[in-house]
């Protein structure tokens, strides 16, 4: 019966809906700035000292823009799932340089939001953040909020329910 | 994300300050000041330049085949692009005359404290230079150069350079007029941040220079350079003149 429940929350088009919202208006939000401002979100990603120098320019001009569209794509319902499949795999890679430049002990920032003017440094609140990112996108993959790869029987059956 | 790379990149392209594809390393994107350019007491290289050197003021521009002469007095070190150093007092929107041997500390103290303008135009391409760990460490031996920490201001107290004044490169036209308002444009200028690849100490110098500072360099390998070589390092705030 709670297996049932938690399933139904997780399966509520509500709650899809509102994961959708906030996870493509993050995402919407880092892209801007990042797209306003290449050379600051260039010089952060220097700072993890991840990418070869030659390939962090490109990296900086191309990413944000994945962003974008993959916000864009969430906020407007087509392709969900893809779409936060990707946002999931992008912050899996944020948590992968955010752990790695802890590791090494680089006091830097994150580039995250390069709007605001409170320039977050790596730490473990970004990890949670992005933690939570991925718990929102959980919803989306299931596939729940929209309609893409349905047949109408299988809609029909999932309407019954 | 074949559609992403395409748009960006094509939106980079049409950008006015469009980022380069391949980053170059910062050491390669100007020239280094020589000694003598920075320690005006130091001889020029060669005594035949010499007299030459004293009838012009050289610009460093690090992107002009400047003549080398130019390069050997210790006048101006902040480069400019465009030749002339009176030209980039103007572009800084300096009211400064030129100096003459007339000119009285009286004459020059009036022309300090005339307000200066914000600088009209910072895209003039000025440009500061980069200085050797060696060379620094000599000018503050010396005492003639003013370290400015480009970092926030809670790594500045961390650990800076003895003597330096912090100025959060972000935070310029803010802190400013209280660090720097009342040093001579002339005042030798060191700047550093982080670490080599850290743009802050470039912008920020680019940025007195473009304030009327003649005389602005660059400390590449920032503060962990400075601590590698075993210069020292002092914390907390910097302690009032």
């Amino acid at each position: 019966m709670k297996s049932r429940s938690i399933s139904r929350i997780f399966s509520s088009r509500g709650l899809a809906v509102v994961c959708r919202v906030v996870v493509a208006g993050v995402f919407i939000y880092a892209a801007v700035g990042k797209i306003q401002d290449p050379a600051e979100f260039a010089d952060a990603v220097m700072g993890f000292r991840i990418l070869p120098l030659q390939f962090v320019n490109i990296f900086a001009i191309i990413l944000p823009w994945v962003e974008l569209i993959g916000g864009v794509c969430l906020l407007s319902g087509v392709l969900v799932t893809s779409s936060a499949l990707l946002l999931v795999a992008l912050n899996v890679m944020f948590m992968f340089a955010v752990g790695s430049a802890m590791a090494r002990g680089l006091d830097i920032e994150c580039g995250c939001f390069t709007l605001s003017q409170a320039h977050a440094k790596v730490g473990w609140s970004l990890l949670a953040r992005d933690v939570a990112i991925i718990l929102l996108c959980l919803p989306l993959l299931s596939g729940i909020a929209g309609r893409e790869g349905k047949s109408k029987e299988q809609q029909a059956m999932s309407d019954e329910q | 994300m074949a559609a992403a790379a395409a748009i960006g990149l094509a939106y980079n392209e049409l950008r006015a300050d469009k980022l380069p594809l391949i980053r170059a390393p910062l050491r390669e994107t100007r020239r280094v000041a020589k000694l003598e350019q920075l320690m005006p007491s130091v001889p020029p290289v060669t005594e035949s330049q010499e007299s030459d050197d004293m009838k012009e003021e050289p610009s460093l521009g690090p992107a002009q085949e400047e003549p080398p002469k130019a390069e050997k007095t210790g006048k101006p070190v902040a480069a400019k692009l465009e030749p002339k150093a009176e030209t980039a007092r103007r572009i800084a929107g300096d009211q400064e005359r030129p100096v003459s041997s007339a000119e009285t500390p009286a004459d020059r103290k009036a022309v300090e404290e005339k307000p200066l303008k914000e600088p009209e135009n910072t895209d003039q391409n000025v440009q500061a230079l980069f200085t050797t760990l060696e060379d620094a460490k000599a000018c503050f031996d010396s005492k003639t150069a003013l370290f400015v920490d480009a970092r926030p201001a809670e790594d500045y107290q961390a650990e800076h350079v003895p003597g330096a004044v912090s100025l959060y490169s972000e935070k310029l036209s803010e802190l400013y007029d209280a660090v720097l308002g009342a040093t001579p444009k002339d005042k030798l200028l060191v700047t550093y941040c982080s670490d080599p690849e850290c743009s802050a100490a470039v912008e920020l110098a680019d940025q007195l220079v473009a304030r009327g500072h003649t005389r602005v360099v660059i400390l590449l390998e920032g503060l962990p350079g400075w601590k590698s070589a075993g210069y020292p390092t002092v914390s907390g705030k910097a302690s009032p003149k």
